[in-house]
């Protein structure tokens, strides 16, 4: 068993929204929790997918667990050291071993410097490097991502989707990291730019040993790089387990709508069966989006179990949240009834 | 009918088109208009300050009053006292100049300042520096002039004061919108994430590479505004008193004599005003135009 | 084969780059039917013109220089014409070795012939529906406010409270909950799923006789993007509407489209029916869409958590087009014998079998075409 190189125990994250001044002064805040109670951990050289709808906290723990935003309460420990309360100067030199992808493509990417000067920013961050070792190094980082060298004289915006995406995780890559949290990755590329940044993150791993955490809500992709996946609802972990076993046997009827949307989208099958209008009989799983978390069960309101089960009290009650239930091989799960 | 050419054959995209190239003509015009006011204030300064002026700027002429231009000896006439105006041209500089350089330092810095406070920190500083900005913007910038010169003496310095406190707002808006826009993108976050000090990221990758240019361009018009309240003022009686000469005040003095035929005594200062005026704000548009790109494009 | 509702001949619609003072050959003589009742998927990636052929159709590209030639032929009950019709006149092309290098175009004539031609046609015969529904939507003014203007504008139904039960009969057909409730919320109190769902109801209740979806599923959550496929399968069924479907997720297309035009640096590179076109043991396939399609990771490549098959190289910079085929520098099917031609000069789109066309140097029938 490899080492774990990041462990997150009950980690909540609340936001607070203010508004205007006079509620400024009185402390009438309104809290809104994007991430309420997730604990998960990665080994070294895994990668964990984390899986939900906007909003459901994803990339918030993306950024809780590097510290980019402080965390309300929990415990995140890396390779060992808790750093949940770090001060930004303890946080520093901890910052180069984890690093982040963004889902923008031009994050970290400043629009008024040329590629060279970005990948040269990066690679004298924690280390004074000579300017021989540095043009050794930016050379490197352009085989490891695959970058045509003309594209060193490039400024961002004269870069196509594809090759921002490549000098973003150059940029990363300078630091030498050992945990990247990838948000999204490729969702903001073209489809067959897609498949050569999953192919690139993934030889990536393999040649440099790394640790992923994989936000997507690219359900094919997050199974085909991730050893384990983690699947969100409102702020928190519905269902975690092996990769095949959240895609083949999900419990959680969270997880299966999901998994389901996304047959609905490509199987021919269930296309024929739209066209006969039977669709509409699944009404209960159709038409609702974004709702407060209910008392009990948060996702009690959209559960088509809870319908036909006959709305059980249970998933309702205020004092009884289902927990995450262990159902062998590491499987958990937070339903009454999976 | 507008026409629509394909350049030559795939231009390559790192190297682009230089500047001059790519701007447009009447950008091109305004900006080097404007440099020209510019080196020419510049010049006139310096000659003011060391003292080489063509004339005596205070030597009287009783013989030769409200003489008109090209006058064998003064090239530019001479004023009510027969004093060489082309002199007091080049020393009524004085009266603007460095003061006009204090307001911008004073805009500039405590604007970017507070524009870094609120747009980098955010929370309550961005609350409490709108506010404030927006309680500056909304005082009549003139009322509290005057307000300065009653309470404390009319001098040129302290109303500077007034013009610089008065114009941090722009600035403070122009950066808090930078950083707002770097943050859309994720920008300064990246920035942190890859472990960059918070002193880099604000001094190098906001202020000096993204807001450079505007912090030019905005001490330019800066300028323009500096000249411009200066000139008003001394006009007004409130500025720069006689016998030292400012643009304001020859302008006034030159009036008595406009309604009997003698209009060039007020007419050279006020043209001198026009065109500085115009020249700063013109190279301001102008670099606007060449370095930030027009209509927010 | 009906004849066409709407057909698209020889559309070009160029854009200039003022920083590198160049044509962006943004759709470059694309030619598409759509038969009534009919729903065409057009599929590619960003730059392949897919959108800007649909904003075409609608009269709807506002940059320069736009539209410069083609035919845009609707034919449906209320209005048949050319909406290009007589619009050469206003536009002046210069070629070199069959290659447009300048457009002269005088753009108000254009535009107000333009606009003549579309009277009565832009949001009565030809709706849209976009990527961002939130941003189409009227922000001060309540869905039921919005869908009553937009049916007694284009419809028969002029009465104030005939209108309102019709626009509520709306919200119910695209599956609004409590359509009553619903009918006084402002587009902000309302989710993107639920925006998407008024917004088609706003397209649909002017009963047009073509519906232009862009992207309408775009930027949805995944569970909701299913969900708004399934009503647009739905509506297709109830209505019986003609729809121009733009994508670029080739699982929506698959799901919703009849027939499917690939399109890539903006030509059409394959055309035909859906189950033809997708077929997965398909032997005549464009490499593009071959390679589009194994881009997604099939349950076979998850199980064996094999690489994807990606296609190398950046999506086609419409400014500088190749001589010959468009796909020519990323394409993995490229032989010897072919080499020359794929090279130098731009493949037709050529049937290899009954309406399946294929623009591409690998099958005998692109010659002869």
């Amino acid at each position: 068993m490899s080492h774990t190189i990041l462990d997150v125990t009950d980690l909540r994250k609340d936001y607070s929204q203010r508004r205007g001044l006079i509620p400024m002064l009185a402390g009438r805040e309104r809290v809104i929790p994007a991430v309420d109670g997730v604990s998960f951990y990665l080994r070294e050289n895994e990668t964990v997918g984390l899986v939900g709808e906007s909003g459901c906290g994803k990339t918030t723990i993306g950024r809780t667990v590097l510290r980019l935003t402080d965390p309300s309460s929990g415990r995140i420990v890396f390779d060992g050291r808790d750093i949940t309360r770090l001060s930004r100067a303890e946080l520093r030199p901890l910052r180069r071993e984890m690093q982040m992808i963004f889902q923008d493509l031009d994050a970290g990417l400043n629009p008024k410097m040329r590629v060279h000067a970005i990948l040269r920013e990066a690679l004298t961050v924690y280390e004074r490097p000579s300017d021989a070792e540095i043009a050794r190094r930016i050379r490197e980082l352009l085989e490891q991502v695959n970058l045509k060298d003309s594209k060193l004289a490039n400024f961002p915006s004269q870069l196509s989707g594809g090759e921002k995406r490549r000098v973003g995780i150059a940029r990363v890559l300078a630091v030498r990291p050992r945990l990247i949290v990838a948000d999204e990755p490729t969702s903001a590329l073209d489809v067959s730019i897609q498949a050569q940044v999953v192919n690139l993150l993934r030889d990536l791993q393999k040649h440099l040993g790394l640790t992923y955490l994989f936000i997507s809500h690219d359900l094919p992709v997050v199974e085909l790089v991730s050893q384990k996946v983690a699947v969100m609802y409102l702020g928190r972990i519905v269902e975690m387990g092996l990769a095949e076993s959240i895609a083949h046997q999900p419990l959680h009827p969270y997880t299966r709508i999901l998994w389901s949307s996304l047959a609905d989208k490509r199987s021919t099958e269930v296309n024929l069966y739209a066209r006969s209008g039977a669709t509409a009989a699944r009404g209960t799983w159709g038409v609702f989006d974004f709702e407060q978390p209910a008392s009990g069960c948060r996702f009690a309101p959209r559960c088509p179990l809870y319908q036909d089960k006959g709305r059980p009290a249970v998933c309702t009650d205020p004092a009884s949240e289902p927990p995450l239930r262990d159902v062998g091989k590491g499987h958990v799960v937070a339903c009454h009834f999976a | 009918m507008r026409s629509y050419v394909q350049g030559p054959a795939s231009v390559d995209e790192s190297s682009q088109l230089p500047l001059w190239r790519r701007a447009e003509t009447m950008d091109l015009v305004y900006v080097g208009y404007g440099l020209l006011v510019v080196a020419l204030v510049l010049a006139s300064y310096l000659l003011g300050a060391l003292g080489w002026l063509p004339h005596d700027p205070q030597a009287m002429n009783v013989g030769l009053i409200n003489a008109a231009p090209f006058t064998p000896g003064h090239l530019l006439g001479t004023d009510f006292l027969g004093r060489d105006l082309q002199a007091r041209l080049i020393l009524g500089i004085q009266a603007y100049f460095l003061p006009g350089l204090l307001a911008i330092t004073i805009s500039v810095v405590a604007g970017s300042v507070l524009g870094i406070l609120a747009g980098y920190r955010g929370g309550w500083s961005d609350t409490i520096i709108t506010y404030f900005d927006n309680l500056l913007d909304s005082f009549p910038r003139l009322v509290l002039i005057l307000l300065v010169i009653a309470s404390f003496k009319p001098d040129i310095y302290y109303v500077m004061v007034v013009v610089g406190i008065t114009g941090m707002p722009v600035i403070a808006n122009l950066i808090a919108g930078k950083i707002a826009f770097l943050r859309q993108t994720n920008f300064i976050e990246a920035a942190h994430a890859l472990g960059l000090p918070a002193h880099t990221v604000i001094l190098k990758h906001i202020l000096w590479f993204n807001c450079r240019a505007a912090l030019v361009i905005q001490a330019t018009l800066g300028m323009a505004e500096a000249i411009l309240v200066e000139t008003s003022l001394s006009y007004l009686g409130f500025g720069v008193q006689e016998p030292t000469p400012s643009w304001g005040n020859m302008v006034q003095a030159g009036a008595n004599y406009f309604l009997q035929g003698n209009f060039w005594p007020s007419t050279a200062p006020a043209l001198a005003i026009l065109a500085t005026i115009l020249g700063f704000q013109l190279l301001g548009d102008g670099l606007n135009n060449l370095l930030e790109g027009k209509r927010g494009k | 084969m009906d004849a066409p509702l709407l057909a698209i001949e020889n559309l070009r619609t160029y854009f200039y780059s003022r920083a590198r003072r160049a044509l962006i050959r943004s759709v470059d003589g694309v030619s598409l039917h759509v038969a009534p009742g009919e729903t065409l998927g057009i599929v590619g990636e960003s730059g392949s013109g897919k959108s800007v052929t649909a904003l075409s159709a609608a009269g709807l590209v506002s940059a320069a220089p736009g539209v410069i030639g083609g035919r845009i032929e609707l034919r449906s009950r209320q209005a048949r014409r050319n909406l290009l019709d007589g619009l050469e006149r206003y536009v002046r092309v210069k070629e070199r070795d069959g290659r447009i290098m300048a457009v002269e175009k005088d753009d108000r004539g254009w535009r107000r012939r333009a606009e003549t031609l579309m009277k009565g046609v832009r949001g009565k015969e030809i709706a849209m529906i976009f990527q961002n529904p939130r941003s189409a939507l009227n922000p001060y003014s309540t869905i039921g406010a919005q869908l009553v203007e937009t049916i007694r504008l284009h419809t028969s139904v002029k009465g104030e409270g005939e209108a309102r039960e019709r626009a509520i009969q709306w919200l119910e057909r695209v599956r609004i909950d409590s359509p009553r409730l619903r009918f006084d919320n402002f587009p902000f109190g309302m989710s993107g799923g639920m925006c998407q769902r008024a917004m088609i109801a706003m397209a649909l209740s002017a009963e047009p006789s073509l519906l232009i979806a862009d992207e309408p599923t775009t930027g949805l959550d995944a569970t909701i993007q299913s969900r708004i496929v399934d009503l647009l399968a739905q509506l297709k069924i109830e209505t019986g509407i003609t729809t121009l479907l733009i994508s670029h997720d080739i699982s929506v297309i698959q799901r919703l489209a009849d027939r499917i035009a690939v399109m890539y640096g903006g030509t059409v590179v394959e055309t035909g029916r859906a189950a033809e076109v997708l077929a997965p043991q398909a032997q005549l396939r464009h490499p593009y869409t071959a390679a589009l399609l194994a881009s997604v990771p099939s349950a076979e490549a998850i199980r064996r958590k094999s690489y994807l098959q990606a296609i190398e190289g950046e999506v086609l910079d419409t400014i500088d087009v190749p001589r010959g085929c468009r796909f020519y520098g990323r394409c993995n099917r490229v032989t010897e014998a072919i080499r020359e031609n794929c090279a130098s000069l731009e493949p037709p789109l050529g049937e290899v079998a009954p309406g399946h066309k294929v623009r591409c140097w690998l099958y005998p029938a692109s010659g002869k075409a």
